[in-house]
């Protein structure tokens, strides 16, 4: 009997799913409108209509689903997490305050320097007595009292979750560890973060900017992901195989996520990023550019080489944060930002978005604030009546009157002008990011090609790409399933970290292997939990090391496995050679000492792969479905544009723009001067002329 | 063929790339906690005449000092004597940039096809280089021969080969030997790979090319600054600001004062009415100098002008031979840092005359300590060395930032847990100092208070500023508080020490306590919403007590409720008494 496998990525205004079966690798795609107010109601709306297709499918044939997820996201961009106290060690309260103490390196010039928002304000921050020394050992015991105190003044402050970090708490986590039972004991249900959990790293700053994050999203991912395990039971769906997409790009169960909820805060767009390297592949492009446009925010990633660039060490919306995610930059900009007037008398878009409800003003939800798909339906670009497919009827009139009245009337301007006016910000603020993603990493735009995704990426990437001197343009198939693609063409990962800092040359070889044997028994387990045979489970390696005396180590991956005593000098000859490569110069005269002992799990899942077509003539016959009258600046106005079906352009297709090319989940605009072809993967490219 | 925009935006950011891997690469492969944690350190690339083309502005206060210290190399090693793989290295305040003695800068040049085309520069300051004190920086040198060892500009590298006397000679001259080798090593690192990374751009694009971008970079910094000042109106304003003592004569104070001439698109500073040079070390070197001024005069007109040789072309910079800000051979120069912090307040003091809406109080006063011994856990000799940011002052329309370095400073803070871990000592508290911040409609950022426990008999040295005159508001805004450092306090051995101590010989177990100057405010107290006063209250950055005598807000100390009536009765009495 068939089995089938689900991703299901939940964006701002719409939840997409594709139900990919096994054996015959066809796959079905749903589209269904997000519930931000609780998406798992979309989520499960999506799955319940993938399994009433394909003539019924009995919910137990769903061997897998992987799920990307913003909840995180939004509470954070939107400042709607839980409201959050904090503890730490008495006498520290400056640490989250003061941060790192210098100025971001984009502000350092400025004397109007503002620091991004704290999460947590000193009113909500408890000072415990309790110390731990450098090594570990019990300065002062837990002043267990004063923690209830605290607790109980948190309680009436009425706050959801308690981030607690004390300091050195990650070489004996005993002082939080039983704080969080008193926690439980004095306000049970209350959400509880542990630095020594979050992070177990030293430098106390990072660790507690984490562990406010974790404790701030905390309690909105823990409620999300129980109501949609118990819908996903009633549902009848019995597989162990259920997952959720890391900012780090790899899957993790629906229980481990919510160990560790703040490395879920990039889930949706990580699975953006690898769905667009996925694509740019089979074209045979490593170098790509990928933008996602959805209702709330553009997401931009890069790849180079063919590597989806990482990091340990990042921040979300000006918060510290270092757990491993995919190196990208979020902007409040997408179909459902709105256009406002600024204190300043000055037109202004973002970040605010009307998200799916109400939503933009011609979604007729009783949305009133002009957003950015309203300009897109006023001038043209966007068909009222084949929105979604025809599914969600827009009201031009109902955009119209939201721009005339918010923007044009206020400014004095004309209605065109007003929408045309809101583009060119929300396109500028794109471009910036795209520009700094690139060009601050020293990378030719020239180089590059740009995969234009989500709803409105199609949209907005020509003339992005145009004013970026990007040459191409690559709109998938599915614009709007890209992240959904990306949840199915990556591997389960686990990461597995043990700490122990002591010299290469006198390590127990016996010890080290043992250590690696131990995470490797847990790798194992955890897979062997989730139903993974062993036979497709693959582990790697490595030893995280430093010249002693250095702070920050290096990774040194190695193959041969257990290592003999011999294998010292090879990999203190390894370190050297990755020092001299990373930083330039190597210190063989001084000693190396082991930081870290990294071990990888990596269970392959069967992917999906797209279907190639044979190229037809370049001259393959296309008529265009209507024309319609759309504004283009180089038209000095409205002009009449063919408007194509996407599903309607054969393999080999080429037509110049201006021109529109429409289709369920996304609309894609050639802008004058740009020429557009259909490609053997049935993608769409624009050349963009340079 | 001039070239085309595209290729000058690429370049330009290419090279400001290339600048960020190598900051990237010094922060990373540090040894001393004041380059890895503090990151007291910053890259640049200067083309082959020696012009700045590409600066890190992580640290404004290095503005100004890479060039005149290229131009101390080319003096000493002509163009044809470099050879390929070659590394300089110099400290020398007086010949070179360098702000003091334990700031080393390396130089290596990048060479295509035999030719050089560029610099690839690094700063780093040296946890201990010898002198009088641990950290080499005593508050009361009264000559740079007491702050460590001098070196002219030399060959670290000659043609790829480690000079290894230079080395031994350096080694034998610290308290630290493998901290400040290491990380010399790693500013070699961090200058080869920018040389390589010049190198390919030099494949990419040629050479020439590339020279023809880096004076259009330049150019187009020197057309944003001209244009930003052709915008404000011509005009002379002055200000002035004093610090405590030179940390020799504590009775008199130290005269900063500035003239700003602004006339079309072009500006200058003039700095001859401060005091002359003092025999403590708070002395500053012009090269300094000027970095305060392109940090304010960049910030004012748009910070994100790039930094490079289109600044130093518009601003010109007037110090009086023999002055505070330009001292002569061999006064010590090691407590730069208070007297640089002033000259940004009152230059931003004068510019703010030119344009009111940008107007902003002084921001509070960054200090530094050292703590050095001779046991660390491992048996070698110590020297745990931290800089102390403030708060920014505050400006139109909002409070100044609390905890925060500011100005041409931009070190971060040493994490608790690595200094615990590193040194014996023990932090007992890092809190934002109450009532800090000062009062007015808009409040001063707070600073902050830490206080230290000696674990081991240790020497500490004290480099503060602002104990007895405190940092300034406007437009009847209070200044920020005073900073302060005290010895044991609340025991019997209990002590208050001046802004700047020699090193004081301190046993195991004694506690330090110190809290940085605050910010001033911004326009009159008593306007401040009684709303805002609650919160800050509430969060700690106000007491009661102020909230009553600064503000005349009273608040019920058992309810946080604002006393509506009596609050308007003690406001108006305010405001009729002035």
């Amino acid at each position: 009997m068939a089995s089938y496998r689900i991703g299901v990525d939940v964006g701002g205004t719409f939840t997409d799913l594709i139900l990919l079966d096994e054996e015959t690798g066809n796959i079905k795609t749903i589209k269904t409108s997000s519930t931000p107010r609780d998406p798992s109601i979309g989520v499960m709306n999506a799955i319940t209509e993938a399994l009433r297709s394909e003539n019924g499918i009995s919910p137990d044939r769903i061997s897998f689903l992987a799920h990307g997820t913003t909840v995180t996201t939004n509470a954070l961009l939107q400042s709607r997490g839980a409201r959050t106290g904090l503890l730490l060690t008495e006498g520290f309260r400056a640490i989250y305050e003061v941060r790192e103490q210098d100025r971001p390196p984009s502000r350092s010039m400025d004397p109007f320097y503002e620091k991004a928002p704290m999460l947590v304000p000193q009113k909500l921050t408890e000072e415990i007595p309790e110390r731990t020394g450098f090594d570990g050992t019990i300065v002062s015991a837990l002043d267990e009292e004063a923690v209830r105190m605290a607790v109980r003044r948190l309680r009436d402050k009425a706050v959801e979750a308690i981030a607690v970090c004390y300091l050195f708490s990650f070489m004996n986590p005993t002082n939080e560890e039983r704080t969080a039972e008193i926690i439980q004991e004095e306000y049970p249900g209350c959400w509880v973060s542990l630095s020594n959990r979050v992070i177990p790293r030293i430098r106390e700053y990072q660790r507690l900017s984490s562990t406010v994050l974790d404790a701030y999203v905390g309690p909105v991912l823990s409620g999300y992901v129980d109501r949609l395990r118990g819908e996903m039971e009633q549902a009848g769906l019995k597989t162990r195989q259920l997952y959720v997409m890391q900012s780090n790009g790899g899957l993790v169960t629906f229980g481990g996520a919510t160990l560790y909820p703040c490395r879920t805060l990039l889930s949706g767009p990580a699975a953006g990023v690898i769905g667009g390297s996925y694509i740019g592949s089979t074209l045979g492009h490593s170098d790509v550019v990928s933008l996602d446009i959805g209702g709330t925010s553009a997401d931009i990633g890069v790849i180079s080489r063919g590597e989806v660039q990482e990091t340990t060490e990042g921040e979300i919306d000006g918060q510290a944060i270092s757990v491993p995610m995919i190196d990208l930059r979020t902007i409040g900009a997408g179909g459902g930002t709105i256009a406002w007037i600024g204190g300043d008398g000055l037109l202004k878009v973002g970040p605010q978005s009307a998200g799916a409800d109400p939503g933009p003003a011609c979604y007729s939800l009783s949305g009133t604030e002009p957003t950015v798909t309203d300009a897109n339906l006023v001038l043209g670009y966007l068909n009222p009546a084949y929105f979604l497919g025809g599914r969600l009827k827009l009201d031009v009139h109902l955009a119209a009157a939201a721009i005339e009245k918010r923007v044009a009337a206020p400014l004095g301007m004309t209605l065109t002008e007003a929408a045309h006016g809101i583009l060119k910000i929300i396109n500028v603020k794109m471009e910036i990011a795209i520009r700094l993603a690139l060009i601050e990493k020293g990378y030719d735009p020239r180089n590059f090609a740009l995969i234009a995704f989500g709803g409105a990426g199609p949209l907005h990437a020509g003339r992005l790409a145009q004013t970026l001197h990007i040459p191409k343009v690559i709109v998938p198939l599915w614009p709007g399933l890209t992240s959904t693609m990306g949840l199915l063409v990556t591997d389960v990962r686990h990461d597995y970290l043990h700490t122990r800092v002591g010299p290469l040359r006198t390590a127990d070889i016996a010890l080290v292997n043992s250590m690696f044997r131990q995470m490797e028994a847990r790798a194992q387990a955890d897979m062997e939990r989730e139903g993974f045979p062993l036979s497709r489970v693959e582990i790697s390696r490595y030893l995280a090391m430093r010249y002693s005396g250095q702070a920050y180590e290096l990774n040194v991956p190695f193959s041969q496995f257990p290592l003999a005593e011999t294998d010292k000098d090879l990999l203190r000859r390894e370190f050297d050679d990755i020092h001299e490569r990373s930083y330039g110069h190597k210190a063989e005269d001084a000693s190396v000492e082991i930081v870290n002992y990294g071990l990888v799990s990596k269970a392959e899942v069967p992917k999906l792969s797209l279907a190639q077509h044979e190229l037809g003539g370049a001259d393959a016959f296309i008529t265009p479905e209507e024309s319609r009258s759309a504004y283009f600046e180089e038209c000095e106005g409205y002009a009449h544009v063919p408007v194509y079906r996407r599903e309607a352009l054969p393999v080999g297709a080429q037509f110049p723009g201006p021109a529109i090319v429409e289709q369920v989940d996304s609309t894609t605009v050639i802008y004058p001067g740009q020429r557009a072809s259909i490609d053997a993967f049935r993608n769409l490219i624009i050349r963009v002329a340079g | 063929m001039p070239l085309d925009p595209i290729t000058i935006e690429v370049i330009a950011n290419r090279l400001m790339e290339i600048v960020n891997t190598m900051q990237h690469i010094i922060f990373r492969t540090g040894y001393s906690t004041i380059v890895r944690e503090s990151k007291d350190t910053s890259a640049a690339i200067a083309d082959v005449a020696g012009n700045l083309v590409g600066q890190a502005t992580q640290h404004p206060l290095h503005l100004g000092i890479f060039t005149p210290t290229i131009e101390a190399i080319l003096r000493r090693y002509p163009l044809p004597v470099i050879q390929e793989g070659d590394s300089f290295v110099v400290n020398d305040p007086y010949i070179a940039g360098s702000p003091h003695v334990p700031d080393f800068i390396v130089a290596t040049p990048a060479f295509y096809h035999g030719k050089i085309v560029a610099f690839c520069l690094c700063i780093a300051h040296k946890p201990d280089v010898g002198g009088s004190v641990p950290g080499s920086s005593s508050g009361v040198a009264t000559e740079i021969f007491q702050e460590g060892i001098i070196l002219p500009p030399v060959r670290y590298y000659s043609a790829g080969i480690l000079n290894q006397e230079v080395e031994d000679i350096l080694r034998n001259n610290s308290r630290v030997p493998d901290l400040i080798v290491g990380d010399l090593r790693g500013q070699v690192g961090c200058t080869r790979v920018g040389v390589k990374r010049i190198q390919e751009l030099c494949e990419e694009y040629d050479p020439d090319v590339l020279q023809d971008a880096f004076d259009e970079v330049v150019n187009g910094t020197e057309r944003r600054v001209r244009r930003g000042l052709g915008a404000w109106p011509d005009g002379v304003h002055e200000a002035e600001g004093y610090l405590d003592h030179d940390g020799i004569d504590l009775d008199r104070p130290v005269r900063l004062h500035v003239v700003v001439t602004k006339k079309g698109e072009d500006i200058s500073f003039d700095f001859s009415g401060s005091d002359d040079q003092t025999r403590g070390p708070v002395n500053i070197r012009p090269s300094l100098l000027r970095s305060a001024c392109h940090y304010a005069l960049v910030g004012m007109i748009d910070p994100t002008i790039a930094n490079n040789h289109g600044v130093t072309r518009v601003v010109k910079v007037i110090c009086r031979d023999g002055s505070v800000v330009n001292p002569r051979f061999p006064a010590p120069v090691n407590h730069y840092a208070a007297i640089l912090g002033l000259a940004c307040s009152c230059i931003l003091t004068a510019l703010g005359e030119f344009v009111p809406e940008k107007a902003t109080a002084a921001a509070g006063g960054g200090s530094s300590i050292s703590i050095g011994g001779s046991r660390t856990r491992t048996g070698q000799s110590y020297v745990q060395y931290e800089l102390f940011g403030s708060g920014y002052g505050a400006r139109r329309h909002s409070d100044g930032v609390s905890g925060t370095m500011v100005d041409a400073g931009n070190c971060k803070i040493t994490p608790v847990e690595i200094i615990e871990t590193e040194f014996p000592v023990r932090l007992n508290r890092f809190e934002l100092a109450r009532d800090s911040g000062g009062a007015g409609k808009y409040r001063g950022g707070l600073s902050f208070l830490r206080e230290y426990e000696t674990l081991e008999d240790s020497i500490f040295t004290l480099r503060g500023a602002y104990y007895i005159r405190p940092k300034w508001g406007i437009f009847g805004g209070k200044p920020g508080a005073l900073g302060w450092c005290t010895l044991n306090p609340g025991r019997s051995k209990e002590r208050k020490l001046p802004s700047a101590t020699r090193g004081m010989d301190i046993p195991a177990g004694t506690v330090v306590r110190l809290a940085i100057a605050g910010a001033g405010g911004y326009g009159e107290p008593h306007e401040r919403d009684a709303a805002a006063v609650l919160e800050d209250v509430l969060n700690g950055y106000v007491s009661l007590e102020k909230a009553r005598e600064d503000y005349g807000v009273i608040i019920d100390a058992e309810t946080f409720q604002v006393d509506v009536e009596a609050t308007r009765a003690l406001r108006e009495e305010l405001a009729s008494a002035r």
